[in-house]
């Protein structure tokens, strides 16, 4: 009686299941948007970051109110990867180095797959030695805050009032 | 033993991968470098090409801002570019442990010292400007203008080059993947571990290599006289000697296993690898033509 019963509930879990994957199929996926702010350095400085999985958009932003002189606010970004792929994709970074002036990377279209945030933080410290003081909302640390690289894609202010991009090369290798 | 029992079954010809005493065969070997050179050198180009795409992408971006700022009646002046491209032989598509080349440096030196050389940019029209209040005020009418490059093509690469290179690295992370190299790669770690690197992977190692120079600092200098440059230099070049000693047998493994994959892909690749030599040949004739542009005037 138990296997039958088993066998019942088996059975009904799979019809489940069916009617489920085909109401998925069927039906688009919803888009995927979502958005962060992370505070760290001055008083109300932020590091903000938008993206959205279906049109692979991603957005950053890097706010300071005051500053010290030299230093920088950096937004960082990395995506998830796809189960499969390997290697990994270069991290984005919006850096500002003026007070109350924001680098803004507008949105920007990945030719990859955005799965979500891989890694993001916002961080405050020295011109090229950023990472020492960050707010992490996901991953780990692992960027090369030293900018330009072929690590990153890189929207940012300097303190002598220029706004630099940097493509950062390949995006799935930090060698080229 | 994959290339043992293929060649047993008359599939794989008998001169590759592995020789009768399992090492890899040094002609399938030398066979999948030159493979993956020419692969290289056309997919991401030349060293000159590579730097000649990033510095006519940084020109159109700072000619928009230029031209904006114009429209809005301030000057902004174009910084200089700056050089971070490796010579093609420190390429690794997909920074993959088992394929990234056995090298003596990682470049990271030269690159530190050649940013160092042109320092943080600098707006000459805004540091012109008598106080902070006036810098306030053009950054304020400025900050509309951030964005004016967006609007025009910002990858450096020729159209089709990231599929393409997709593709090879998801060939190669397929043959990375298998039985005999991941077992090969197996002890890379401990390997790494063992001479005082806590790193798991070539990437893990590429950015300890890239963690152990001192910042670069914003006013331009040569930092080749720098303690802590010259030290990290001498780090980079240890940890290179060290990556060949853990890494050498699995990478001449993975480059002998590949060889039918590299081959395979040159073959069905063909086309679109030439359309994509041609196409990184005419980026320095681009960035002439974007000079020209920006000494005209913006």
């Amino acid at each position: 009686v138990a296997d039958t019963v088993l066998r019942r509930r088996g059975l009904s879990v799979g019809i489940v299941l069916s009617v489920l994957v085909a109401i998925n199929l069927l039906v688009p996926p919803r888009a995927f948007a979502a958005y962060a702010y992370l505070y760290i350095g001055p008083p109300n400085s932020w590091g903000f970051a938008e993206w959205f999985d279906t049109s692979n958009g991603v957005r950053l932003i890097a706010q300071p109110t005051t500053i010290v002189s030299g230093y920088c606010l950096d937004s960082w970004f990395d995506w998830g990867t796809e189960g499969g792929v390997g290697g990994h994709y270069d991290a984005r970074v919006a850096r500002s180095c003026r007070a109350l002036y924001q680098r803004d990377s507008g949105w920007n279209y990945e030719a990859h797959d955005v799965k979500g945030a891989n890694k993001r933080a916002a961080c405050y410290g020295p011109w090229n030695a950023t990472l020492g003081n960050c707010a992490v909302g996901a991953g780990s640390l692992d960027y090369i805050d030293d900018l330009p690289n072929t690590c990153t894609r890189s929207w940012w202010l300097t303190q002598g009032g220029s706004y630099l991009y940097d493509g950062g090369g390949n995006p799935r290798s930090c060698s080229s | 033993m994959v290339g043992s029992v293929l060649c047993a079954l008359g599939a794989w010809s008998c001169a590759g991968p592995s020789s009768t005493s399992g090492a890899p065969d040094p002609a399938a070997v030398q066979a999948a470098t030159a493979s993956l050179d020419r692969i290289i050198n056309q997919a991401y180009g030349t060293v000159d090409e590579r730097r000649a795409a990033a510095e006519a992408v940084h020109l159109r971006y700072q000619i928009a801002i230029a031209r904006c700022a114009g429209q809005r009646g301030l000057k902004y002046s174009i910084p200089p570019f700056v050089d971070i491209q490796v010579p093609n032989h420190l390429i690794a598509p997909g920074d993959l442990t088992a394929f990234a080349p056995l090298v003596d440096t990682f470049g990271v030196a030269d690159e530190r010292a050649r940013k160092a050389l042109v320092g943080q940019a600098r707006n000459e029209e805004f540091l012109k400007l008598p106080d902070e209040k006036a810098r306030n005020d053009y950054l304020a009418r400025l900050q509309g203008c951030q964005n004016a490059g967006s609007a025009t093509d910002l990858g450096d690469a020729p159209m089709g080059q990231q599929p393409l290179v997709d593709r090879l690295i998801d060939a190669l992370t397929e043959v990375e993947k298998s039985g005999e190299v991941a077992a090969a790669l197996a002890d890379y770690g401990s390997c790494l571990e063992h001479n005082g690197y806590a790193a798991r992977s070539w990437l893990d190692l590429y950015k300890i290599v890239q963690r152990s120079f001192p910042p670069t600092p914003a006013e331009p200098v040569d930092v080749r006289t720098n303690s802590q440059w010259v030290q990290a230099r001498d780090l980079e070049r240890t940890v290179a000697g060290v990556d060949r000693q853990c890494r050498s047998d699995a990478h001449d493994l993975a480059m002998a296993l590949a060889l039918p994959t590299l081959n395979r892909f040159e073959r069905d690749n063909a086309q679109a690898l030439a359309t994509l030599a041609s196409a990184w040949g005419q980026k320095p004739a681009e960035l002439a033509l974007r000079k020209r542009e920006a000494q005209i005037g913006t």
